[in-house]
């Protein structure tokens, strides 16, 4: 090390230590998945499915604890739900835990329903009006007849003086009906009454499902609250469980053991070809610093910009700047084999601008990416820019100080002689180096056409079938409304979406009538339109004729009519304010309307649930009638918009190359460089596409991300390439230099091809073949492209 | 007195034996029932000591048919409600309360059936089912009635309290009381009442707290009844194993 390398050593440690101890010191990483789920315009399908998505629903989780009979799931359902109070890790995370209707639910529906019960006497104000014409009464008073003959007289002889068309117990009626499964009530407790009997306990997390930070300790707390559970009732209980948070989890599970077995690897491997071409472990150490610099610089470039990384991005992030290696290997391979005589700092400064062009094309091509709609690419974006442009400062400003310990080897100097002697032809022997570049062309020609592409969400994540299973037997046995398909009313306010939702509870129960669904859930019998308990309201207090008419048929059917002055009295008195949802939220029947009703910034979301969907299409089309309404298909809408990413995506790709074909054209200014700089990453790029495709293999959207790591690494192939075509020596030391940034990247990204989980499995395909392809692409064309003369190897010093 | 939903349904099932038709459509099991007059005269037998005797042989029922006719004297009503009809009790397995069918006959068909698992009304209008999971109050409100066909005195003393009393100027008669002992039972009912003569109850006598009151006198009954298949799946919707 000289004396005039301690500052830029120095400042490229300080850059290292000041990036890591910010990071460090507060980082802000997030793992909640919905920053990589589409957005759309407001009400879109895609929209309603994200916020239905991480919504309450998605956040509540079915726990079922098998018991002996109905006795012991009623004591297990207690004991249960106070060891989950009492776990810190659960009570903290958690919204509200469910073992048991509410208490007082009775009281409540009775004090926020009577007053108002003339706004729910009908569906609708003309209906109301029906209700009391004359032929109306007389069906009512007999039906009053009919019910105090029966033995429910004890309690309606009590309603009936006020409410003679017993909208009370009609009401309570269509309260009860509303639960779909076998899942009854004993002593206060939900039980499973299928067999076996089981407690049954909904907990709803804070936190989004797929949020692993949070998810993750509630589980935990989950599972050992109900191990301490067996040891006080019995091993013979058994636990069943249901929750997207499961499978979140599990995903990230598997892909972080997927990753980490990559990982390791990879750095064997990396190690083991350093060893072998540079016969030490000084130049990977060497690695570190310019990797680290660039991870931090990355990380703390997207906390500065978006408050928080996410766990993908680091992941992705990290490998992005894996690239930057590529940096250090060309370095290394030019001053262990092919070192200027003034020095290491004079064989960076001489390798700079292939470097920097090298970076840039990099930066460039993820600089379109900060166009995207999708937040999680323009997080990737910031993160790589910053990255690679920080690890290309660190290589600049350590390396040189710290590399004359690195010297060539006798592997080093025969693979770049077997190389040099297999490019470097003359003749007709050059013909050869046309075959992988037709080869690709033919490639590309026959299998380009024939690319597919998979939008499915389930294309990106890998549903594991034992949790999906028991999701399925635990909801089979509770629920059995459907989890794919919901109806959705939306409006610009609560009244308007409640409005709309009127008319989806009608157009269901038309449904229903024509069998077009077996049963539905709405929160219409309890929550109707303002207006529309108004419009009702005012029908009935506005028929003056009314209560003599209703006392006339009262006596002729053999009432004592003077019994139903209560109910003349309540004609009298103002109507009350009609039933608003704030009016339900703060009483025990919150839970009977929090599963229908999502808060959303701009307005209200209302669902409503369907049981038994048998005519899709005809359902749909009854719906599409309703303005404000939608029946969602959540896997639909996501894939839908994730086609529609994709397609933009490739539009910005686009862009990306086109912007870095132009600055290499900028640099160059000159046909040859230009083509061994671009050629060999535009056609790697489109043959690997045309492999998966005559291999069968749809692409995604993963794919893209994968394809642009692939140009990025390909166009730095053919700028070393270019930047050394003057240079004989030196230019056979790239074919090196190229050949090993491969090498080690197809160890860091091809390797995830291994992976059971989709997205990495795709990553890793798409890149180990984009980047063998641009590798040989590279070379042959490099070569091609030189003027024929033979060159003779530089002297290397002696290791 | 605010009442409630499950107050609603339990009512339903407490007054079964008293109840008054549901006026409607005939229910498919009674007319099929052929009439079986009574072959014995329990009146003739002596009667229970003390309650625990005369739940010893409730409990020794398995299988109940009764003729009754009834009168409910509401404040509502201008006069009584009166219908007639047939009651039967069936218990197959002594593990559970049973199943209790009441099937009017007059003024209009209608019928009341309560399982183990489910309230069942039908009538002209149609047919209505509660299913008594859902609420432990309402089940347990409406099995109380069931349990006292079954002679299940352990499971009704926990709700009510039990006065059995001899008449004194009748040598086989006597009576039965239950009062409840606390909420919601006590909000729907005063006291049900059991008449009897020897082995048979004569008279079932249910007061509100509102004063209504239904009295239901049963004319004949054949505690000794035996349900064959097509009768449990007619009468109970119990399919045959």
């Amino acid at each position: 090390m000289t004396r005039g390398e301690i500052p830029r050593i120095a400042a490229g440690l300080l850059t290292l230590l000041v990036l890591s101890v910010w990071w460090t010191a507060d980082p802000h990483v997030t793992t909640d998945i919905t920053h990589f789920l589409p957005h759309g315009e407001r009400d879109s399908a895609i929209d309603l499915a994200r916020k239905i998505a991480t919504g309450p629903l998605s956040r509540t989780m079915i726990l079922l604890v098998d018991a002996t009979d109905e006795s012991e799931a009623v004591a297990v359902s207690r004991a249960y739900e106070n060891l989950l109070r009492a776990d810190a890790r659960v009570a903290t995370r958690v919204e509200s835990i469910d073992a048991g209707p509410p208490a007082g639910i009775e009281e409540a529906l009775w004090s926020v329903y009577e007053a108002r019960r003339f706004g729910f006497l009908a569906e609708s104000a003309e209906a109301a009006t029906e209700r009391l014409s004359p032929a109306g009464l007389t069906a009512a008073v007999a039906r009053l007849s009919q019910r105090l003959a029966t033995p429910m007289s004890g309690l309606l002889s009590r309603i009936a003086p006020a409410d003679p068309f017993l909208v009370m117990p009609s009401l309570f009626d269509r309260v009860a009906g509303q639960n779909a499964g076998d899942l009854g009530v004993v002593d206060d407790r939900f039980v499973a009454t299928s067999q076996p009997a089981a407690a049954v306990v909904f907990v709803t997390t804070k936190a989004s499902a797929s949020d692993s930070t949070e998810q993750r300790p509630l589980l935990d707390g989950v599972r050992e609250a109900f191990a301490k559970l067996q040891q006080s009732h019995g091993k013979h209980l058994r636990l069943h469980e249901s929750g997207v948070n499961r499978h979140a989890i599990a995903a990230e599970d598997s892909m972080q053991a997927d990753v980490g077995r990559v990982g390791i690897g990879s750095t064997v491997g990396f190690l083991v070809v350093f060893l072998f071409l540079f016969g030490s472990l000084w130049p990977p150490l060497l690695c570190m610093p310019v990797l680290a610099t660039g991870f931090f610089a990355g990380a703390v470039a997207c906390q500065l910009a978006f408050g928080a990384v996410h766990g993908l991005t680091l992941a992705f992030g990290a490998s992005l700047v894996g690239v930057s290696i590529d940096y250090a290997e060309h370095y290394f391979s030019h001053q262990s084999l092919a070192p200027h005589p003034d020095g290491p700092r004079q064989t960076m400064s001489h390798l700079w601008r292939g470097l920097l062009l090298s970076a840039g094309t990099t930066v460039v091509g993820f600089v379109t990416l900060l166009l995207a709609t999708f937040p999680g690419l323009r997080e990737l974006a910031v993160f790589a820019t910053a990255g690679i442009a920080a690890a290309l400062f660190s290589s600049w400003a350590i390396l040189p100080g710290c590399s004359r310990r690195i010297h060539a080897t006798r592997w080093s100097r025969a693979t770049v002689s077997v190389m040099r002697r297999a490019l470097n032809v003359r003749g007709r022997a050059r013909l050869w180096l046309l075959l992988p570049i037709c080869g690709a062309i033919v490639v590309t020609a026959l299998g380009l056409p024939r690319a597919s592409w998979d939008d499915r969400l389930s294309t990106l994540n890998r549903v594991d079938l034992r949790l999906k299973a028991e999701d399925d037997a635990v909801h089979a046995r509770v629920s059995r409304f459907e989890q794919q398909r919901i109806v959705v009313a939306t409006g610009a306010d609560e009244e308007a979406a409640l409005t709309a939702n009127d008319r989806v509870a009608a157009a269901l129960a038309e449904a229903q009538r024509n069998g077009e669904i077996a049963g539905y859930g709405s929160i219409t019998p309890l929550l109707p339109s303002a207006g529309r308990q108004r419009a009702v309201d005012a029908a009935v207090r506005g028929e003056t004729t009314l209560w003599p008419r209703l006392r006339e048929t009262l006596t002729a059917a053999g009432f004592v009519a003077d019994a139903f002055a209560p109910f003349a009295e309540a004609l009298a008195k103002p109507a009350p304010p009609p039933v608003v949802a704030h009016d339900l939220l703060a009483t025990p029947l919150a839970s009977l309307v929090r599963p229908f009703r999502l808060e959303v910034p701009e307005g209200a979301m209302l669902l409503s649930f369907v049981r038994g969907l048998r005519d899709e299409p005809a359902l749909g089309k009854r719906l599409a009638d309703v303005p404000g309404v939608l029946l969602l298909d959540i896997q639909g809408a996501m894939t839908n918009a994730i086609a529609a990413y994709r397609a933009s995506m490739t539009t910005l790709l686009a862009f990306g190359l086109v912007a870095v074909v132009l600055l290499v054209i900028a640099r160059h200014r000159a046909v040859r460089p230009v083509v061994i700089s671009c050629l060999p990453a535009l056609l790697g790029a489109a043959a690997t596409v045309a492999v998966l495709a005559l291999a069968g293999v749809a692409l995604n959207l993963l794919s893209l991300v994968a394809l642009l790591m692939v140009v990025s690494m390909g166009v730095d192939f053919g700028i070393f390439l270019a930047e050394e075509e003057s240079q004989p020596g030196a230019h056979d030391v790239t074919y090196l230099s190229v050949s090993l940034a491969a090498v080690t990247n197809v160890l860091g990204f091809g390797l995830l091809a291994l992976s059971d989980q989709p997205a990495l499995f795709c990553i890793g395909l798409t890149s180990g073949v984009g980047i063998l392809m641009c590798l040989v692409l590279a070379l042959a064309i490099g070569a091609l492209a030189r003027p024929g003369r033979p060159c003779a190897a530089p002297e290397p010093p002696v290791s | 007195m605010r009442p409630s939903i499950e107050l609603l349904h339990a009512a339903l099932a407490l007054l079964l034996a008293i109840a008054g038709p549901i006026a409607g459509q005939t229910p498919p099991a009674a007319p099929a029932v052929p009439a079986q007059a009574p072959t014995q005269d329990p009146r003739q037998r002596a009667r229970p000591a003390d309650a625990a005797a005369l739940f010893r042989m409730f409990a020794a029922t398995t299988g109940l048919e009764a003729r009754f006719e009834e009168e409910k004297h509401l404040a509502l009503l201008a006069l009584p409600l009166q219908s007639k009809g047939r009651l039967y009790f069936f218990r197959p397995d002594r593990t559970q309360p049973g199943y209790l069918a009441r099937i009017v006959e007059s003024p209009e068909p209608s019928s009341v059936l309560i399982t183990p698992t489910e309230l069942r009304l039908q009538n002209r209008d149609g047919t209505e089912v509660v299913d008594l999971k859902r609420s432990d109050k309402v089940r347990n409100f409406i099995s109380s009635l069931v349990r006292v066909f079954a002679g299940d005195e352990q499971a009704l003393a926990k709700s009510y309290t039990i006065q059995f009393a001899q008449a004194e100027k009748d040598a086989t008669g006597w009576t039965l009381t239950l009062v409840p002992l606390a909420k919601p039972l006590d909000q729907m009912l005063k006291s049900l009442t059991l008449t009897g003569e020897g082995e048979a109850v004569v008279r079932i006598e249910v007061q509100e707290p509102n004063g209504d009151r239904t009295v239901t006198r049963i004319v004949a009954a054949d505690p000794a009844r035996k349900f064959d298949a097509a009768e449990q799946k007619r009468l109970f919707g119990i399919d045959a194993k």
